[in-house]
């Protein structure tokens, strides 16, 4: 059972880069608009000539 | 405004005015306002056209705010963006740089998110290893481990996520107010401090399982809430933020008139204005006869004449042919600007009000403190142990937390229903305030009345052919007289005239099938006319053949068609009506007879001293009328609704404004009101049962902390579906707005130019 006393902290590392992705896209605004993105997903795709731009979102 | 949506948005493109909109330099994006975006078609239509335009880079909609920003490389044209959007069908207005979400607020939202995520992953984790614990890790070698590593996670939630508790309980201490963080704050201290304790000691319970679990919980349902508020909110300033914005100054070089932005507009400007269009500054006339409507500064409805040199005032509309004048007050200066700024000051000096919901909430929170301090203290002797975590498990489960959430939440909903339904709701208070009204004060011109020129009386009666002979001549008019007529005869359609001509102050005159047919003024004195009472007569028009009388019409103020219904309503209510005006008596008895009105509840000939004072007489009252002439009586109301004038004026007076127009939405912002407030009260007993149930249970050492932290969300969920639920009443409203999205939009008064 000794093995917990590394897999637990390599458990939390994983849980780590998804938090650390989470803040990524908090800060960079990913969860500004969340009505759109819904509608957005309803669209067919030979009808939704919009391509994101590179940076995804903007203000 | 109305002129200025049809007209073209060539301005966009002009460089002064890309200063103004753009809002990121290096990206060239300029923001609009899509008033009826509504739906994934929308957004394909526009984002799809808008992208097929030349030198376009992105084309972006958000339908929670309505708001289309667009970027382009250089060259490329906004006018264009807004024509196609335009052409589409959608009502577009660009925003102006400054009218973007602020910066600081949109940072606070991302926080509030990360606090939220972070909060999450944390209790999430923390869970995780509880969970082994209570299944007996907590008897192996593996306790002390995971004790410190439940610290160890926990560490985030105490010092990021739980800021916002800290800084409002702190903000309450100095404002010597129980904030409803309080408990919160102190059980999260207290729970820290005996796991810490427990710890380090090797033995007895932590409690960082179910601190951070609240806070998650706690954080996930006020940002929910938040969100909820702000999609309200910031409709709501977009809205009160569109003005007019483009004026044209001459230019003495080229010898023209140029665009430029209202901001540039500087004393000593000639300026041109249009039929139709607010003045944007106090200035000297230089046209020789112009007819204005300066409701926004008298709340007089019908447009009076200004004659060269004398003094228009900003804000006020052209009714009448365009105007030249010499600008000589811009803004703040002027009269408009400097009655405005008067009016925000009154409104900053009128104290908040406490709230029965904020009163209920101090109790509570006292309560629950001091219940969990005597008992800690009682049971000291006892079980120091047990009297901590039963106080805890107290305070977590019986903190009004959940009616601290639900409460605004209901408000919200009841702010965004009205906003829906076509009326705007300034402050929360006002939903408190509405279920206690006695009384509803009536402004007379523009609020009972529509404050337009109707049609009373024709005689004889108007044949098709005199219909569509005076349509004809009254086509090309400027004259308010002439646009009533025009509305009034709509059906008819205008014969060809031979030959027309306009004799200023006097009327129209044009030839056809041989005759002279002219449209002026009766001179016969009023008296003898058929309409009763006379005084409602404004105009009386004549229309001659070759020098013979053939048409007599009068001209005047009608009540709206809604108005006695709406007496009637609020009569059965037991909502006693008054009718307040600065008219004659005769003026006012006739109004009140036709709306259904008690004569001796009629105060006529009364100065905005006099209403002021008559408002204070009568407490639990409601002012409905003009947002800017009557925001003296406005200030002494209980509550306030302006049915007229700029959404921007009315509502730094009025606390409600009815921007679909009409007095219809009245009865049902006082079923709203109600009908919220019957929700709230249902939280407020609900709360109350289980906080008491819950409190007894815990310190009986019935309920665990754990159990507890688990428990107080969970209700706080319950209130808050209760809310969004809400009473079959509200749920009706909420079925019916689904027909109405098409109510009025902007400043839909004071558009007395379309008369």
């Amino acid at each position: 059972m000794t093995i917990l006393y590394m897999m637990i902290p390599i458990t939390l590392l994983i849980a780590g880069t998804f938090v650390a992705a989470y803040i990524w896209a908090a800060k960079s605004g990913q969860f500004d608009d969340l009505v759109t993105p819904a509608h957005r997903a309803l669209l067919d795709e030979s009808e939704n000539e919009i391509q994101p731009t590179e940076k995804g979102l903007h203000l | 405004m109305s002129t200025e949506r049809q007209g073209d948005f060539a301005y966009l493109d002009q460089p002064d005015f890309r200063e103004i909109y753009v809002v990121d330099a290096k990206q060239q994006t300029m923001r609009f306002y899509v008033e009826n975006a509504t739906c994934a078609k929308c957004l394909n239509r526009i984002e799809g056209s808008v992208c097929d335009l030349p030198k376009v880079t992105d084309a972006r909609l958000d339908l929670g705010t309505k708001v289309l920003s667009v970027s382009v490389r250089q060259g490329g044209s906004y006018s264009a963006v807004a024509e196609t959007v335009r052409g589409l069908g959608y009502i577009i207005e660009p925003l102006k740089a400054s009218q973007r979400e602020d910066e600081n607020e949109l940072k606070y939202r991302r926080r509030e998110i990360l606090r939220m995520g972070i909060a999450g992953a944390c209790a999430g984790n923390i869970m995780l290893l509880s969970i082994a614990q209570y299944a007996g890790a907590d008897k192996s070698e593996f306790d002390q481990y995971f004790g410190w590593l439940s610290l160890l996670l926990f560490l985030p939630v105490l010092f990021y996520a739980a800021v916002p508790f800290y800084r409002n309980t702190w903000a309450g201490i100095q404002a010597r107010r129980f904030a409803i963080d309080l408990p919160i704050v102190a059980a999260v201290l207290v729970s820290v401090l005996f796991s810490v304790a427990n710890l380090i000691r090797g033995h007895g319970d932590t409690y960082f399982d179910a601190v951070s679990a609240l806070m998650f919980l706690l954080l996930a349902s006020r940002f929910w809430l938040g969100h909820l508020q702000r999609r309200y909110l910031r409709t709501l300033n977009l809205y009160s933020l569109l003005e007019s914005r483009i004026a044209r100054r001459w230019n003495a070089t080229s010898l023209k008139y140029e665009d430029v932005p209202i901001e540039r507009i500087a004393a000593g400007n000639r300026v041109l204005v249009r039929a139709g269009e607010k003045f944007p500054a106090d200035g000297e006339l230089l046209s020789a006869r112009i007819h204005v409507n300066s409701a926004v500064l008298s709340g007089e409805a019908y447009p009076v004449e200004v004659l060269a040199s004398q003094s228009v005032f900003a804000g006020t509309t052209l009714v009448s042919e365009n105007a030249e004048f010499i600008a000589t007050a811009i803004n703040a200066d002027s009269r408009v600007g400097r009655l405005m700024a008067s009016m925000a000051l009154e409104a900053k000096a009128r104290t908040p009000l406490f709230t029965f919901t904020d009163r209920m909430g101090q109790i509570f929170t006292f309560g629950v403190l001091g219940v969990g301090i005597v008992y800690t203290a009682y049971y000291w002797h006892i079980d120091p142990v047990a009297a901590i975590s039963r106080s805890l498990a107290l305070t977590l489960l019986s903190c009004p937390c959940a009616l601290a959430l639900a409460t605004p939440l209901a408000h919200s909903l009841a702010l965004l229903r009205a906003a829906k339904r076509g009326f705007f709701i300034k402050r929360s208070e006002a939903i408190e305030r509405l279920p206690q009204i006695e009384n509803v004060f009536f402004d007379k011109t523009g609020t009972l009345t529509s404050g337009q020129l109707s049609l009373l009386s024709c005689s004889p009666e108007a044949s098709p052919e005199l219909q569509s002979i005076v349509m004809a001549l009254e086509l090309k008019s400027h004259h308010p007289v002439a646009r009533a007529l025009v509305k009034t005869f709509s059906s008819a359609l205008p014969v060809v005239l031979e030959s027309w001509s306009e004799l200023i102050g006097v009327g129209v005159s044009g030839k056809y099938n041989g005759h002279l047919y002219e449209l002026k003024a009766s001179p016969k004195s009023l008296s003898n006319s058929q309409v009763n009472p006379p005084d409602r007569i404004i105009n009386q028009i004549s229309l001659y053949r070759d020098g013979q009388e053939c048409l007599q019409i009068q001209l005047g103020d009608v009540p709206r068609p809604e108005a006695a219904q709406l007496i009637k309503i609020l009569e059965s209510r037991g909502i006693k009506t008054h009718l307040l005006t600065g008219d004659r008596e005769a003026n006012a008895k006739a109004v009140a007879q036709a709306v259904g009105i008690a004569p001796q509840h009629v105060f006529a000939e009364c100065s905005p001293e006099e209403k002021h004072r008559l408002l204070k007489a009568y407490p639990h009252s409601m002012m409905v009328g003009d947002g800017v002439n009557d925001a003296v009586a406005m200030a002494a109301a209980h509550v306030s609704v302006a049915v007229q004038g700029s959404m921007e004026a009315s509502l730094k007076a009025a606390d409600i404004f009815i921007s679909r127009g009409g007095l219809a939405p009245i009865g049902e912002i006082l079923t709203l009101a109600e009908e919220t407030m019957r929700v709230i009260r249902r939280n407020l007993v609900f709360s109350l049962i289980y906080n008491v149930a819950g409190g007894i249970l815990a310190v009986n050492g019935h309920i665990d902390p754990i159990l507890a932290a688990i428990l107080m969300p969970a209700s706080s969920i319950t209130l808050l579906l209760a809310s969004l639920w809400g009473t079959p009443a509200l749920r009706q409203m909420s079925r019916a707005t689904e027909y109405i999205q098409s109510y009025t939009p902007i400043h839909g008064q004071l558009q007395t130019g379309e008369v």
